[in-house]
């Protein structure tokens, strides 16, 4: 029989548990609380007690606002100056905890967004991922609402391959990429470093172009500059000196499907001139010959910095971004600015990690020590999780996990995968050295070492994240800075004010006076802040 | 606790907002399309006289009683007391036969009354 979708009610009264348990045979309520025809947990601390075990077992979490309970019942809510606006709100102080404790976890708010519109924590619930409000009190609007977070949680989950997670900029992205990958319309794509842009490229663009030809891809950060034309356009041999024979250009080999561009600002400003004719006539030449080719190529055009950027400064035609078109352009978030699904990918890389060659005989020897039966997954438990008898799990300690948790990931998920392998290799190896050895594995359960996370990413530390050399201000006019420990007080507080100034001399356009007024409200300390900007070893060229 | 008065009133109103307005009108808003006459009676009965807190009745004349008429000042109490007054009418209703739209219409308005009046009270404090 189908498991049905398991819905955990957290609600002082019992309405909701009711409606669930009479009215929507499709789903099922979570036995947590009382009574046992409609159970519900009553509060926030039962809930959140409950979930500290349980949190595997719940699809969806529908949390009432009003909590009419004791007192030393009720989470703290920041700026609540009596107890009956604590009661009120209560459901804002329990969701908050949820989504720090457990940010994959689908909730429907019981309560309307108007209802809330008269706090600020309204604004701040609407605009959070995987919450949804009730905004009306009707069993279709409920069915709908649980089914919409049903659906979002699996997709958030999983798509095409690709592991969107549930942070709302990635839900916009893919939004969005399921727009721009219909037909031929080129696309810009935005990102640092192992951010994912190629996989995206080929696992959802391509897929998703409803285009039959190949996907191609040109790596412009690896192609010598005076060979880039050749490697776009083709050749005919002797064109150059080394061309000996004749040479396919990716236009060519891609016709009829995509043609995926990376670090295309590496792409020679000569160069830029002819890609820009060979986008608007749809036809190319390869360098020595005389014939021109008509192509039929969607073109995907990735930058990890800024393209409107590089235009600024002269380095990227502006009329070839046009053609480009920037009202494609898509940003791929970093990793650290979506830390709501580090638990997920960490979990589906864990997975991914113990089916791959090496790491999969390793888990088979293992598996059937524990007695666990053949090609069972490996999955990741954190903290106290429990593990079904179906896998076998390695058990990551909560300090290692809020390590994890606390890294700024500079290499993105591509760093995050490489530290999940190497963090099941490890623990597997660990494992199979054991049994060797002579001890018995007598559970499904493997702990990782704990100072196993420790030691992983003490590799990447020293790596400054693509946006470390200067922060992006958020719609509030604040910063983001991304600090990691440093030796001294003076070195941490040096990095900060490095990217601090460094955001403000791009914001600003390298205006000193600017600046100036910006930081110390005078415009006239200009050559203050100049020296200061020397003294952290910035280099104005190097910003331009 | 507040001592300001319109603070008092506004803390009133969010409460009632929440044990009259919400609760008469959720009874009959969760009834299936397809419930059965003795299924609305049941839901109406519940909503007018078995609210979480009591009868919708003694809810509204309590609110009246804590707040000492300072409801009575504000520009949408008319609409207010006219909503309740509507609502509370069906319980004269509640032997005869029942125009569940009509009863779901009145028992809603009464959450929506107490809405303007809560965001009139907003604009003022």
């Amino acid at each position: 029989m189908k498991r049905r979708p398991q819905l955990l009610v957290i609600d002082d009264g019992l309405t909701y548990a009711r409606v669930v348990a009479q009215r929507m045979p499709e789903f099922e309520l979570v036995q947590a609380g009382e009574p046992a025809d409609a159970p519900r947990l009553p509060d926030g601390m039962a809930a959140l007690a409950f979930l500290e075990g349980h949190a595997r077992e719940v699809d969806v979490i529908l949390l009432d606002m009003h909590f009419d309970v004791p007192e030393d019942r009720l989470l703290p809510l920041d700026g609540s100056t009596s107890l009956r606006h604590r009661k009120r709100f209560q459901g804002i102080a329990i969701h908050r905890e949820l989504r720090r404790r457990h940010p994959e976890l689908p909730v429907v708010l019981l309560t309307a967004v108007r209802d809330l519109s008269l706090v600020d924590a309204g604004r701040e619930l609407a605009a959070q991922s995987m919450t949804y409000f009730l905004d009306s009190d009707d069993l279709d609007a409920l069915r709908i609402r649980i089914n919409a977070a049903l659906q979002e949680s699996a997709a958030a989950v999983e798509e095409s391959g690709v592991l969107w997670g549930s942070n709302a900029a990635m839900r916009t992205l893919r939004r969005r990429l399921a727009v721009v990958s219909r037909g031929r319309v080129p696309v810009i794509l935005e990102g640092e470093t192992g951010t994912g842009k190629s996989f995206l490229a080929e696992h959802f663009i391509h897929a998703n172009s409803g285009r039959r030809g190949p996907f191609v891809t040109l790596d412009l950060s690896a192609v010598p500059q005076d060979l880039v034309a050749a490697h776009l356009f083709g050749a005919v041999r002797g064109a150059y000196t080394g061309a000996v024979t004749d040479r396919k250009g990716v236009f060519e080999m891609a016709d009829g499907g995509t043609l995926f561009m990376d670090e295309v600002q590496n792409i020679p400003l000569d160069v830029q001139k002819q890609l820009l004719l060979v986008l608007q006539d749809r036809r190319v030449r390869p360098l020595g010959s005389t014939r021109e080719l008509e192509v039929d190529v969607k073109v995907i055009a990735a930058s990890n910095r800024p393209l409107a950027q590089a235009v600024t400064e002269g380095r990227f035609r502006r009329d070839l971004y046009m053609r480009l078109s920037p009202a494609t352009l898509v940003e791929i978030p970093p990793l650290r600015q979506r830390p709501e699904d580090l638990p997920l990918l960490a979990r589906r890389l864990a997975t991914q990690a113990g089916a791959e060659p090496g790491n999969a005989e390793l888990k088979e020897q293992v598996a059937e020590a524990a007695s666990l039966p053949a090609g069972c997954p490996l999955s990741l438990a954190i903290g106290k999780e429990p593990a079904t008898t179906d896998a076998l799990w390695l058990q990551l300690p909560q300090p290692a996990w809020e390590q994890l948790a606390a890294h700024a990931w500079p290499g993105n998920v591509r760093e995050l995968a490489m530290v999940m392998h190497n963090l099941v290799t490890f623990t597997l190896v660990g494992a199979v050295d054991a049994l060797r050895e002579g001890y018995p594995i007598r559970s499904n359960r493997l702990q990782v070492d704990p100072g196993l996370v420790g030691t992983l990413l003490a590799g990447y530390a020293a790596l400054p994240s693509e946006a470390g050399d200067g922060a992006e201000p958020a719609d509030d006019g604040s910063y983001r800075l991304f600090v990691r420990p440093a030796e001294t007080l003076n070195a941490v507080s040096n990095e900060v004010e490095r990217q601090y100034m460094t955001a403000l001399f791009r914001q600003t356009g390298g205006d000193f006076a600017a600046m100036a007024e910006h930081l110390l409200g005078d415009s006239d300390k200009a050559r203050a802040v100049r020296l200061r900007f020397n003294q952290l070893g910035l280099k104005v060229r190097e910003l331009r | 606790m507040s001592t300001d008065p319109k603070e008092e009133l506004l803390e009133a109103l969010f409460d009632l907002a929440h044990d009259l307005g919400k609760y008469l009108r959720l009874p009959l808003a969760w009834l299936p399309a397809e419930a059965t006459e003795a299924e609305v009676r049941e839901a109406l009965e519940r909503a007018l006289l078995r609210t979480r807190e009591g009868a919708a009745r003694a809810l509204w004349d309590r609110f009246r009683e804590e707040t000492g008429g300072g409801a009575e000042g504000l520009d949408s109490f008319p609409a207010l007391a006219a909503a309740v007054a509507q609502a509370l009418s069906w319980e004269d209703r509640l032997a005869g036969p029942i125009d569940r739209a009509a009863a779901l219409h009145d028992l809603s308005a009464v959450g929506d009354a107490i809405r303007t009046a809560i965001e009139e009270l907003s604009h003022e404090t």
